[in-house]
């Protein structure tokens, strides 16, 4: 298993040492950069001269991109130009905000997603069924952003139960300061939650058609005995999969959510970042992005040896 | 005595979007306690669905009406799932066909096999559950069973699963099993362990069992008494003595006179003509009288549905002249004298194997393999799973490339083409596969299908359009079907059609892996006709591979036994199935299933164990682990294949010339009762 675990994670440096070349080579290609937002409108060709050396924009590509990822490797992703902030810093303090938020949603959608697709599953072919899965199919085909717009309207403005956006840390609120993760949770887990349902419902499908299914059942097991032990289990393979693919998705590319609820997490950064040509934080937070993506799949991969014994003993084994 | 289970007036039907489709009608049947019951179909007869209705175990889809489904004194036709629960696995209990499915693979065995207990009996402790988990698989002689209780499935070789699902069906202690093709997802001698070891638990443990099956070979050793089912009705109900020699219904008549044995050799089988019908309802009167030979023009067959007469002690046919099929002689399988074999002697080498090895890394999966086939000629190749079968016939086909050796199509060495001389080379042997609906393309038409071939060789359409009209009535298929999708199509007529893409070319070589194992006995032995038509006219050599050794007796005019990626023994057919000197084509013979209860045996062969994994192959004798006769000589010596008895026949075992030692291994040589 730690045979596993290792080549995994070599595999994982492999792809984010790529992906940081590609990342760091798009920021530079993009014409315009920090020299041209903080030299103002009509700078003189000294002034432009002075900030690229201090930024270090005189040096060949390659020797940026090795300081750069030299810096990375230790935790260094380097100091923004525009706020003076180490964009460490900036991202530690957004990171438990997105994390939060990218919870919620997973948990909530997780939760729909298995409740709906289950019930689904049992009444195949019934009008709960029916109308769950029309539901589901309504919600994939509306985006998540305009849900949260109907929520601050209904919720906010008309009926004033919930803050319209914006959080403020438990810090200064305490708990009440979870009214402001109700709405934009409940909005970025919409998609997810249906998409788990449809996957939930054709997996406990497929799982209830199975002979090792019907000869549980030839034993006298039925109901929740039979759920638990004989199609949960087996039935989770695929749905794992998707939540996790799907969580790695919200912890870095909730950007319309956060932007609708002004919540202060990464994908804000990275627009206000992208606004103001803060290239250094840009690299910075995609690269971050790109090693929580790897890391939950890693987790996922791991996770599956759990699930399935037969995995688990052919890596287990040492190949 | 009151019947553990009985079944009165069921009748099935099945509600899809086409409309409802009654499959079993009328059924009425009680089996007493401690009573083996065999129930005897093709598919389609309705002997599985039945018998999960008596289990409580059909879908929602399904219209069932009875007057009563009686388990141990309770009427449980009204029954909700939850009312079923409770009996199935404590009274009642089943074992599935297929081994490798009906275990659940991310849970142990031990607490599978525990499970019904742990349902039916709430409370009992977990060490008590381990407990019996325990002492079942040492009731069905699962070796080690403290270890194997922890393992999972996947870490159980077939025949241990399919003991492994047999002490689950029986850790309820049920007074009845209910198995449905126990033993036919199995190899040959593990087929024989397992009917060996459900005989001793039901005698053991005095259960009822109804064995769900095609095969009236194992009919004839597992029970005493047949249900013969046709069309979704009882067509035949007897004790399993007068069934062999007096069956009273034609269709069990026909279905015995169709099997190929391993006992005679004939020219052709009496394979019953047409098909089955697809529901009860969808033929008027006798729903066999179509097939029938007794029927001829008489009104009564096409008008009237005959009802089950009870006319002897324990026996009952459903046929208006039963009289008449009861005073007929004795049923014959097969008619005519075999085709001379020495034909095929002076035909020209088609395909040649020398010494072809193929390892997939550790896993040796071939090794030294030589044969050579001829025109005219057609070479059996038996074996159980892992023996190398498809690995040769995917190398004779260059799909594969040998580790070592030579592969000659009519002299030219394939393994060594690439690219379109490999392409052009590949016309010249082409290949049948077991399962029709898998190896055609369901979305083309059976015209294109056949095409298929023709067109990739460049031939031109006039010429394509009068080959595969030649080619449909070659196989017997009429020429309406070439609009067809396969769909469309039963499993012996799709059959047909990949027989007719693989002749389209005329090749020299064609290769049938299993080519009826997927069909029906009355479909079987029409293809099995069909097949000994194209050996007369089609002038190719053929590999037959085959589990089945009276299909292989039938069709073969030599025979290869495989084992472990080597060829043990091969000869003329009739030398090897009469004369056998290896130990393994022994055993393979010993147990197959008897073709007459007269010809249960008095000694019983069946080699332990399973085939050894072919990443790891043990010293000398590749058999030796399994081998009764096994010395010192066989762990340090591998034999070669030696020349023995008749001219042809060879053999690879140290004491292949041996015979008084190897007549000690009982094999077909059967002792009448």
């Amino acid at each position: 298993m730690l045979r596993y675990v290792l080549r995994r994670i070599g595999q994982a440096a492999v792809v984010i040492f790529i992906v940081s070349v590609v990342v760091f080579m798009m920021v530079h290609m993009v014409p315009g950069n920090v020299v041209t937002v903080l030299a103002g409108t009509d700078p003189t060709p000294e002034v432009v001269e002075a900030l690229t050396k201090r930024f270090g924009l005189d040096q060949p590509l390659p020797v940026q991109y090795a300081k750069w990822a030299a810096g990375a490797i230790q935790g260094d992703l380097g100091t923004s130009p525009i706020s003076g902030r180490k964009v460490s810093e900036l991202i530690a303090s957004r990171m438990g905000n997105t994390l939060l938020l990218a919870g919620a949603a997973i948990v909530l959608a997780a939760v729909f997603g298995i409740v709906v697709g289950v019930v689904a599953a049992l009444r195949r072919g019934g009008w709960i069924d029916t109308a769950l899965t029309g539901l589901n199919a309504t919600i994939l085909s509306i985006p998540n952003f305009w849900f949260g717009i109907i929520m601050i309207l209904v919720f906010s403005v008309w009926l004033r139960l919930l803050p319209s956006g914006g959080f403020r840390g438990f810090e200064r609120e305490g708990l009440s300061a979870l009214r402001y993760l109700v709405m934009p949770a409940i909005a970025l887990s919409m998609d997810s939650g249906a998409m788990i349902a449809r996957l939930v419902r054709a997996s406990v499908l497929d799982e209830l058609s199975r002979d090792y299914v019907t000869v549980a059942r030839a034993k006298g097991v039925r109901g929740a005995w039979l759920m638990r032990k004989h199609i949960a289990r087996n039935a989770a393979i695929p749905v794992l999969t998707v939540l996790g693919l799907r969580f790695g998705q919200m912890l870095g590319g909730a950007v319309l959510i956060e932007s609708v609820f002004n919540w202060p997490g990464l994908g804000r950064l990275t627009v206000e970042a992208i606004e103001t040509r803060d290239v250094v934080v840009v690299q910075g937070a995609l690269l971050y992005f790109v090693a929580v993506y790897m890391l939950i799949n890693l987790l996922i991969d791991i996770s599956y040896g759990w699930f399935n014994p037969r995995v688990r003993a052919s890596v287990g084994g040492g190949e | 005595m009151a019947p553990l289970l009985e079944v009165k007036n069921l009748s099935i039907a099945f509600r899809s979007f086409r409309g409802v489709r009654r499959v079993v009608d009328g059924v009425s049947f009680a089996i007493a306690p401690g009573e083996q019951v065999g129930v005897v179909g093709e598919s389609g007869s309705g002997k599985s669905v039945t018998m999960l209705a008596a289990m409580g175990l059909l879908p929602g889809s399904a219209i069932i009406e009875s007057d009563g489904i009686v388990i141990n004194g309770r009427d449980l036709s009204k029954a909700s799932d939850r009312q079923w629960s409770a009996v199935r696995g404590d009274d009642i209990s089943m074992v599935f066909q297929n081994p490798m499915t009906s275990l659940n693979p991310s849970m142990r065995i031990g607490p599978q096999v525990s499970e019904s207990v742990a349902v039916h009996r709430r409370g009992t402790s977990a060490a008590e559950l381990r407990k019996v988990a325990r002492e079942m698989l040492r009731e069905v002689a699962v070796p080690n069973p403290d270890l194997r209780a922890t393992q999972y499935p996947y870490e159980f070789s077939g025949g241990m699963r399919q003991r492994a699902v047999i002490a689950m069906a029986l850790a309820g202690e049920p007074a009845i099993v209910v198995a449905d093709e126990p033993t036919t997802a199995l190899d040959v001698t593990v087929q024989a362990q397992i009917v060996g070891l459900m005989e001793d638990l039901t005698q053991k443990r005095n259960l009822a069992s109804v064995v769900i099956t095609h095969d009236l070979g194992l009919v004839a050793e597992m029970v005493e008494r047949v249900i013969i089912m046709y069309a979704g009705r009882i067509v035949e109900e007897t004790p399993v003595g007068p069934l062999f020699d007096r069956p009273a219904h034609p269709y069990t008549r026909a279905l015995l006179e169709s099997r190929p044995v391993t006992t005679e050799r004939h020219g052709r089988l009496n394979a019953i003509p047409g098909l089955p019908p697809t529901s009860a309802d969808a033929v008027p009167g006798c729903p066999f009288h179509p097939r029938c030979t007794f029927a001829r023009d008489r009104e009564i067959c096409r008008t009237e549905r005959p009802p089950l007469t009870r006319f002897a002690d324990g026996r009952a046919s459903a046929c208006h002249f039963y009289e008449e099929v009861l005073a007929a002689e004795e049923p014959r399988t097969g008619t005519g004298q075999a085709a001379p074999t020495a034909a095929a002697a002076d035909g020209e080498v088609v395909l040649e194997l020398e010494d072809v090895s193929k390892h997939f890394g550790k896993v040796k999966a071939l090794n030294g393999v030589s044969l050579a086939i001829r025109r005219g000629e057609t070479l059996g190749i038996a074996g159980e799973s892992g023996c190398g079968k498809s690995t040769m016939a995917r190398i004779a086909m260059g799909l594969l490339k040998p580790t070592a050796g030579q592969v000659r199509v009519n002299g030219r060495d394939i393994s060594q083409l690439r690219g379109r001389a490999l392409r052009e080379a590949r016309r010249d042997i082409q290949m049948v596969f077991q399962d029709p609906t898998s190896s055609l393309d369901r979305r083309m038409r059976i015209r294109s299908i056949i095409a298929e071939p023709m067109v990739i060789a460049g031939m031109k359409r006039a010429a394509i359009a009068a080959r595969i009209e030649a080619l449909m009535e070659a196989v017997g298929l009429a020429p309406h079907y070439l609009a067809a999708y396969p769909s469309e199509l039963s499993g012996g007529q799709r059959q047909r059609v990949a027989i007719a893409r693989a002749l389209a070319l005329e090749p020299d070589v064609i290769v049938f892996d299993e080519p009826t194992s997927a069909l029906d006995v009355s479909i079987q032995a029409q293809i099995v006709n069909l097949l000994d038509d194209l050996r007369q006219s089609a002038n190719a050599g053929y590999a037959f591979i085959a589990h089945d050794l009276g299909v292989l007796r039938h069709v073969s005019d030599a025979i290869a036994v495989m084992y472990l990626g080597r060829i043990v023994e091969t000869g003329p057919t009739d030398a090897l199935f009469c004369d056998p000197r290896h130990p393994y084509t022994r055993a393979l013979l010993a147990s197959a299933p008897v073709d007459h209860p007269k010809h249960r045996r008095q000694e019983k062969f069946v080699v332990e164990g399973s085939p050894p994994d072919p990443a790891n192959i043990p010293s000398g004798c590749c058999f030796r682990n399994r081998c009764p006769l096994a010395r010192d000589i066989c762990a340090s010596e591998e034999p070669p294949l030696i020349e023995v008895g008749a001219a042809g026949h060879r053999a690879a075992c140290h004491f292949a010339a041996d015979t008084a030692l190897l007549a000690t291994l009982p094999t077909l040589t059967i002792t009448e009762q």
